[in-house]
C-alpha cells in the first residue's frame, strides 16, 4: 500500500528524514514511534502529499508522490486521510456537521449522507452529541470527532497523528479500539505516537525513528 | 450548486457592510459606464445623420453627353473615396424645386436655370481628403462649379473621434475598477476564511468545490450592482421620456436607449463578477 525508497526531507537543508526504505502492506496497522522531533510526523505529511520528499520515491497505492501534481492531490485524499495532531475541526460548527463535511465535499448530497453520519457518530459514542457545537467538548471528545471525521468515506488508509497525545489512558484504550476495528475492516493504519505504552504489548509492528532515521 | 449559492449570499450577508458598499460602488460604476454607452451610441446616430448631409455638390458644365456623365460618375467610383455616387438630372432638380417654390414663377423665367448635378458622399474615414478631392474636381474638364460642405462637419467629425476614444478609455477604466472591486471584496473574504478552507483541503475538496461559492458570490456582487444601475437608467428613461418633460425640451425625444441595455448590462455584471472572483481566487495550492 505504501512504499519509501530513499527518501530523505530537508528543512531548510538540515535533513529531518535520511534515507528512509520501507513498506506498508495492505491492511496493516503500524506505529511510527521515536522521540520528540525525530520527524514522525513530517513522515506522515510525506503520505498525505502535504510535504515532497527532497529525494527518493514514495508511493501510496497508485499514487507517486515524489510526481505528483497538485491537481491530483484532491483524489489522493480520498483514499488517504489524515487524524491531525490538533484535529483541525470546525470549532464553529456542530458535531453533524464536521463528520459529514468530507462527505460532502465528495459531492454526496444532504439528504443521502444523514443515516451514514449518524452511525458513524455511535461507533465512536457521540451519537448523542450530535448537534452540539465542537467547541464546547472536551480534548478526548475531540479526537473521537476527528476519528468519525476520518473514517467516514471509508478510506484505503488513515494517518494519525500522536492520537492519544494527552489524554487519560482510559480514553486513550477507547481511540486506540477504534483504530483497530477500523483496521479489521481491511483499513491500513498508520499510528505515529511517542507513547510506547500504545504498543507494549501487541503484536503490531513499531518503525523507531530517531533523527530521521530507522533504528535497527 | 445550490449549496454554493446558499454558501455565497451567507458569506455576503456576515460581510453586510463590505458586500454594500461594493455592491453600490460597483451599481455606480455600470451607471456611468452605461451613460457614456448610451451617450456614445446617440453620437453615432446624430453623426450618421450629419454625414449624410456631407455630399459634395459638382455642379457640371452645360451640354455634357449622357455618356460623358457616366464616364465622369466612373471615374469618381474609381476614387474610392465615396460611399455613394448620385446623379441629378437638371430637369429633376427643376421637379424638385417646383415642390418647394411656387411652379407659375419658376415658368415666368421661361428656362431652366440648373445644371445637372452629382452628389457624392464621402466614406468617414475619407473624409480628411475632403479639401484635396475638391480642389481636383474643381479642375475636371466636365466641372462647372463645385460646392462642399463647411469644415463645422469635419470638425464634428474629429470630435466624434476624440469623445470615442475617451469614452472607451473611461469605460476600461470604469470596467477595471469593478474588476478591481470584486477582486479585493472576494479576495478579503477568502482570506477570512482562510481556516475553512484549509480544512476543505485536508478533506480532498477539488479546486472547484473551494472555487464555486466565491465564484458566485463574486457573480452575485456583479449581478447585484448591475441590477442597481439598470433600474437607476430605466428611471432616468421614465423621467425623461414623460410627456413634462418632452414639451419642455423636445430635443428629448431625439435620445435613443437601446433596449438592449436592459439585458446586456446584468449579463456584462454577472460575467465581470465571476471573472474577478476567478482572478481573486488565484491557483489553489494544497499543503
Ligand atoms: N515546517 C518546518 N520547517 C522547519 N523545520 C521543521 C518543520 N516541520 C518540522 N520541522 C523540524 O523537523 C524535525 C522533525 O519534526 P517532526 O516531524 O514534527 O517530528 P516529530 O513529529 O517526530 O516530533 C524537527 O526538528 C522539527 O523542528
Ligand atoms: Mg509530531
Amino acid at each position: 500500500m505504501i512504499t519509501f525508497l530513499g527518501v530523505y526531507k530537508y528543512y531548510d537543508s538540515v535533513p529531518v528524514l535520511q534515507s528512509l526504505s520501507f513498506k506498508i502492506e495492505k491492511g496493516e496497522l503500524i506505529f511510527i514511534t521515536g522521540p520528540s522531533g525525530a520527524g514522525k510526523t513530517t513522515l506522515l505529511k510525506l503520505i498525505f502529499g502535504s510535504e515532497r520528499p527532497d529525494e527518493g520515491e514514495i508511493k501510496v497505492g497508485d499514487f507517486e508522490l515524489s510526481r505528483i501534481r497538485q491537481s491530483e492531490i484532491p483524489h489522493l485524499r480520498r483514499i488517504v486521510t489524515f487524524v491531525f495532531q490538533d484535529f483541525k475541526l470546525r470549532q464553529d460548527l456542530t458535531v453533524y456537521d464536521n463528520v459529514a463535511l468530507p462527505l460532502l465535499v465528495m459531492g454526496q448530497k444532504e439528504r443521502d449522507i444523514k443515516q451514514k453520519v449518524y452511525d458513524t457518530l455511535k461507533n465512536v459514542n457521540l451519537r448523542h452529541k450530535a448537534d452540539t457545537l465542537v467547541r464546547t467538548l472536551s480534548g478526548g471528545e475531540q479526537q473521537r470527532i476527528a476519528i468519525a471525521r476520518a473514517v467516514i468515506t471509508n478510506p484505503r488508509v488513515i494517518l494519525a497523528d500522536e492520537p492519544t497525545g494527552n489524554l487519560d489512558p482510559d480514553t486513550s484504550r477507547d481511540v486506540m479500539n477504534l483504530f483497530k476495528s477500523v483496521n479489521a475492516l481491511g483499513c491500513t493504519v498508520v499510528i505515529a505516537t511517542h507513547n510506547p505504552e500504545l504498543f507494549k504489548n501487541t503484536a503490531y509492528r513499531v518503525l523507531h525513528l530517531k533523527e530521521g532515521k530507522f533504528l535497527k | 450548486m445550490n449549496s454554493a449559492l446558499v454558501y455565497a449570499i451567507k458569506s455576503l450577508w456576515s460581510n453586510k457592510w463590505s458586500t454594500l458598499i461594493a455592491m453600490l460602488s460597483i451599481g455606480v460604476c455600470f451607471f456611468i459606464i452605461t451613460l457614456i454607452g448610451i451617450g456614445l451610441y446617440n453620437l453615432n446616430i446624430f453623426t450618421k445623420k450629419i454625414s449624410n448631409k456631407a455630399a459634395l455638390v459638382i455642379y457640371l458644365k452645360n451640354g455634357i453627353s449622357q455618356a460623358e456623365i457616366e464616364q465622369f460618375k466612373e471615374s469618381l467610383e474609381k476614387k474610392e473615396v465615396f460611399s455613394k455616387i448620385r446623379f441629378i438630372s437638371k430637369e429633376d432638380a427643376l421637379k424638385e424645386m417646383k415642390e418647394l417654390i411656387e411652379p407659375s414663377l419658376i415658368e415666368l423665367i421661361g428656362f431652366n436655370p440648373l445644371s445637372d448635378t452629382v452628389e457624392a458622399f464621402i466614406k468617414d474615414d475619407k473624409f480628411n481628403k475632403l479639401e484635396e478631392i475638391s480642389k481636383e474636381l474643381k479642375n475636371h474638364k466636365y466641372v462647372e462649379d463645385i460646392y462642399y460642405p463647411s469644415n463645422i462637419i469635419y470638425a464634428l467629425k474629429i470630435l466624434k473621434i476624440t469623445i470615442w476614444n475617451l469614452g472607451i478609455l473611461i469605460l476600461s477604466l470604469l470596467g477595471l475598477s469593478i474588476l478591481f472591486i470584486i477582486y479585493a471584496t472576494v479576495k478579503n473574504h477568502y482570506w477570512k476564511k482562510g481556516e475553512e478552507i484549509e480544512i476543505l483541503k485536508l478533506l480532498g475538496a477539488t479546486p472547484s468545490y473551494i472555487r464555486y461559492p466565491f465564484l458566485t458570490e463574486g457573480g452575485l456582487l456583479g449581478l447585484a450592482g448591475s441590477i442597481l444601475a439598470t433600474a437607476s437608467i430605466f428611471l432616468i428613461y421614465f423621467v425623461l421620456y414623460s410627456k413634462e418633460t418632452v414639451s419642455y425640451i423636445p430635443a428629448i425625444s431625439n435620445l435613443v436607449l437601446p433596449v438592449e441595455v436592459f439585458y446586456l448590462l446584468p449579463s456584462a455584471g454577472l460575467l465581470l463578477g465571476v471573472i474577478s472572483a476567478f482572478l481573486a481566487l488565484g491557483k489553489i495550492r494544497y499543503q
